[in-house]
């Protein structure tokens, strides 16, 4: 990983964020460095991993990510996550404010480009969670339903018919 | 280095106090999270006047139990459009409204089961 890191340039990490890495040239995407650790399940057990070079924070919810389609990206092969996974990270995940405001709208998206094997999947994954995190997960759900539109992002009161749809497939 | 740790700890705050609010699911203090989710199977909802909710009493329908827990109770009826008696009118209010309402018909996305 560091000497991958060492390859890197025309980035400096944040002052104010260690693990967000900003380009010199305004063309390009910032990167957002986060730790996976499979021995993790959920919120609490995620940590900050101390490094010199690239300290980050490790989410115990990625470890719902499983490997999906690859995109080409500019000639780099890009890995995305499955769908439903990544649906239970965006919803389980404790972000305040407006950032957790766009990870709703974020999830109301993945739900709109879901297929129903993609919808499949994110039932089984909520069947095998906690009750206190399946309580939380519809929580989101209806919060979800009920916000009010963000620019750019997906618009909540188009997404409400189907967000009532998972909400319904999902309650005992 | 410290903006991570205090990253960390609001974030782990943050999901203590949802997993507590999460093991009152059941009981009172779960009734916003059940009042969120009725509203959420809801597609539009009635302000109705008391007298309407009376006369929707004695036609036979029920108040939702989320509505009578609150404090004060609320009258909020879940009926299927197409079964609204005709003689009740209502007016359109927003969901975000709701808990101005002494009294509503919730319209729900599809017919109660």
């Amino acid at each position: 990983m560091r000497d991958a890191l060492a390859r890197v340039s025309g980035y400096t990490p944040s002052s104010a964020e260690p693990s967000v890495w900003l380009p010199d040239d305004p063309r390009r995407l910032e990167i957002n460095f986060i730790g996976r650790d499979p021995a993790l399940r959920e919120t609490a057990d995620s940590y900050v991993f101390d490094d010199s070079k690239l300290p980050l924070l490790v989410f115990g919810l990625l470890n719902f990510l499983r490997e999906g389609a690859v995109i080409d990206a500019g000639g780099v092969r890009v890995p995305l996550p499955r769908p439903a996974g990544l649906l239970i990270e965006k919803l389980l995940t404790e972000r305040s404010g407006l950032k957790g405001e766009r990870d709703l709208l974020v999830a109301l998206g993945l739900l709109m480009t879901c297929g129903e094997s993609d919808l499949a999947e994110f039932e089984e994954l909520f069947r095998k969670l906690p009750a206190d995190s399946r309580t939380m997960l519809l929580a989101n759900l209806a919060v979800l339903s009920l916000m009010q539109p963000l620019p750019d992002m997906p618009d909540p009161h188009r997404g409400r018919k189907l967000v009532e749809a998972v909400i319904a497939r999902l309650r005992p | 280095m410290s903006s991570l740790h205090e990253r960390l700890r609001e974030m782990k705050a943050r999901a203590a106090i949802r997993k507590w609010e999460a093991r009152q699911a059941e009981l009172a203090g779960g009734v916003w999270l059940r009042l969120q989710l009725l509203l959420a199977q809801t597609r539009r909802a009635l302000l109705i006047t008391p007298e309407e909710a009376n006369a929707l009493r004695r036609a036979g329908f029920e108040p939702n139990p989320v509505g009578m827990q609150l404090e004060p109770a609320k009258s909020l009826f879940v009926i299927a459009e197409e079964i609204v008696p005709p003689e009740i009118v209502g007016s359109e209010i927003a969901l975000r409204e709701i808990l101005r309402a002494p009294a509503a018909i919730l319209i729900p996305f599809s017919a109660p089961a």
